[in-house]
């Protein structure tokens, strides 16, 4: 039986191609290397379970970013009604003040504002497009960038 | 402190750790769970064998129960007078019960059954005019052809069921032609006219040609529709060298929309042409040979 192909791509190429598309966004969400990767192995489960049909890479990568939000966003549900004991020791990312990499700053900014700036200037996607992937108003993406990077500024000022 | 800049953000670095393992639990999902097709397709299989299984036995039992009475019909010989009744009926011309067979067996097993219990009944029935009141039980056909066959036509589907309306049409058609459609038309009524134009042979255009328009229950169109060519009809040569004959129709305003079909006879009554049926406007054109 053939293999089943997404927009063109193995299964194996389509995560390594958007491993870290939807990593970037499950840490961008979670600031957690291993929530987030419960919630990457989740995404790429479901893409193999429901194996829906692409139209094009985009729609891919669209997808995929759309699970990998619906699948954190999960995930901070059920982490609000149980607490794990694990909770304390479990480590937030941490980058290096690196002058040519203002990531460590990204993460040190509120959520919305942090995943909206991650999908803007990272992902390259323009702002129609993360207004459909976060189901949010385009007028509420703008206002988040424009915040964002303010606070991403002030972050990396030291203000 | 350096400048800030926004396109300083990088991808951020994901473990290789997580491509592996969401690699290999791709595999072991495929070995460990069929793909919810396989089962659709294993159950459509399934469906597909159920119902080919229903469909042969309905099929068998269901052929069984319609050959009996075929069995009985054709071949008792012990019952001449069925059969005699049968021949009667269809001596008359009428083939009806001949032409379709099948429909008289698949009929109903009652009007069997009564012809091989009570065949001078049957014999009877046949007698009077009530036979094509049976026909009309086993095998309903319109009631234009019910007509025909009553006159002692042939009810055969295949001829053209507009062709008994020839003669009352040719009887009609001479008595206004006689005073020419020429007659002076009342203003007031809001006549309108219509003008046919109709490419002819030269042999054609050497005949009288009756014209006229007829909706589709065979009603001539208007009070003006029907023409002696001879005397109304402009004949003309068209540039391709064809004879056009020209008409002027006029009609009320109530025929306007309505589908007529345009009706050719020839002087004895015979339909020579009728063209499609299309709806009755200004300028109407059609075209025949």
């Amino acid at each position: 039986m053939s293999e089943k192909l997404f927009a063109g791509l193995t299964y194996e190429q389509t995560v390594r191609k958007y491993a870290r598309t939807v990593g970037g966004v499950c840490l961008m969400r979670l600031k957690n290397y291993a929530d987030s990767e419960d919630c990457f192995q989740n995404v790429f489960m479901k893409l193999l379970s429901k194996s829906p049909e692409f139209t094009d890479e985009n729609h891919l990568k669209a997808w995929l970013i759309r699970v990998a939000v619906n699948e954190c966003n999960s995930f901070l549900r059920k982490k609000r009604r149980v607490v794990s004991f694990e909770e304390a020791v479990r480590e937030e990312i941490s980058f290096n003040e690196d002058k040519n990499d203002i990531s460590w700053a990204l993460m040190k900014t509120p959520q919305k504002y942090r995943e909206t700036l991650y999908l803007y200037y990272c992902e390259q996607y323009k702002v129609k497009e993360i207004a459909e992937i976060l189901e949010i108003s385009e007028t509420a993406v703008k206002a988040r960038l424009k915040r964002g990077r303010e606070k991403l500024k002030a972050i990396y000022g030291g203000d | 402190m350096e400048e800030f800049n926004c396109n300083q953000l990088k991808n951020i670095e994901i473990p290789e750790s997580w491509i592996e393992n969401a690699i290999n639990a791709a595999e072991k999902k495929k070995k460990a769970v069929l793909p919810p097709r396989f089962f659709r397709c294993a159950a459509g299989i399934a469906a597909c064998v159920v119902l080919a299984a229903a469909i042969t036995f309905s099929v068998l039992f269901g052929v069984g129960d319609n050959a009996s009475p075929v069995l009985i019909n054709t071949g008792s010989p012990s019952k001449p007078g069925a059969l005699t009744a049968e021949t009667s009926q269809n001596s008359t011309g009428e083939s009806a019960g001949f032409a379709s067979p099948p429909s008289a067996v698949q009929s109903g097993e009652n009007q069997t059954a009564a012809a091989l219990t009570d065949p001078a009944e049957k014999a009877g029935v046949n007698g009077d005019s009530s036979s094509a009141a049976n026909r009309q039980s086993s095998n309903p056909v319109p009631d234009s052809t019910k007509a025909q066959a009553q006159k002692g036509g042939s009810a055969d589907n295949t001829e053209e069921p507009r062709e008994p309306y020839v003669s009352e049409k040719t009887e009609a058609l001479t008595i206004p032609c006689a005073d020419g459609a020429s007659q002076p038309q009342n203003a007031s009524t809001g006549e309108k006219k219509c003008y046919v134009k109709t490419i002819v042979s030269p042999e054609l255009a050497e005949e009288d040609i009756f014209f006229c328009l007829e909706d589709i229950n065979g009603n001539i169109a208007g009070n003006a529709g029907l023409f002696d060519s001879s005397r109304s009809a402009k004949k003309e040569v068209n540039k391709n060298g064809d004879i056009v004959l020209s008409y002027t129709v006029d009609y009320s305003g109530e025929e306007e929309g309505k589908i007529f079909s345009a009706v050719f006879y020839n002087s004895n009554g015979e339909v020579i042409k009728r063209s499609n049926p299309v709806p009755f406007y200004e300028n109407l054109y059609f075209s025949f040979r």
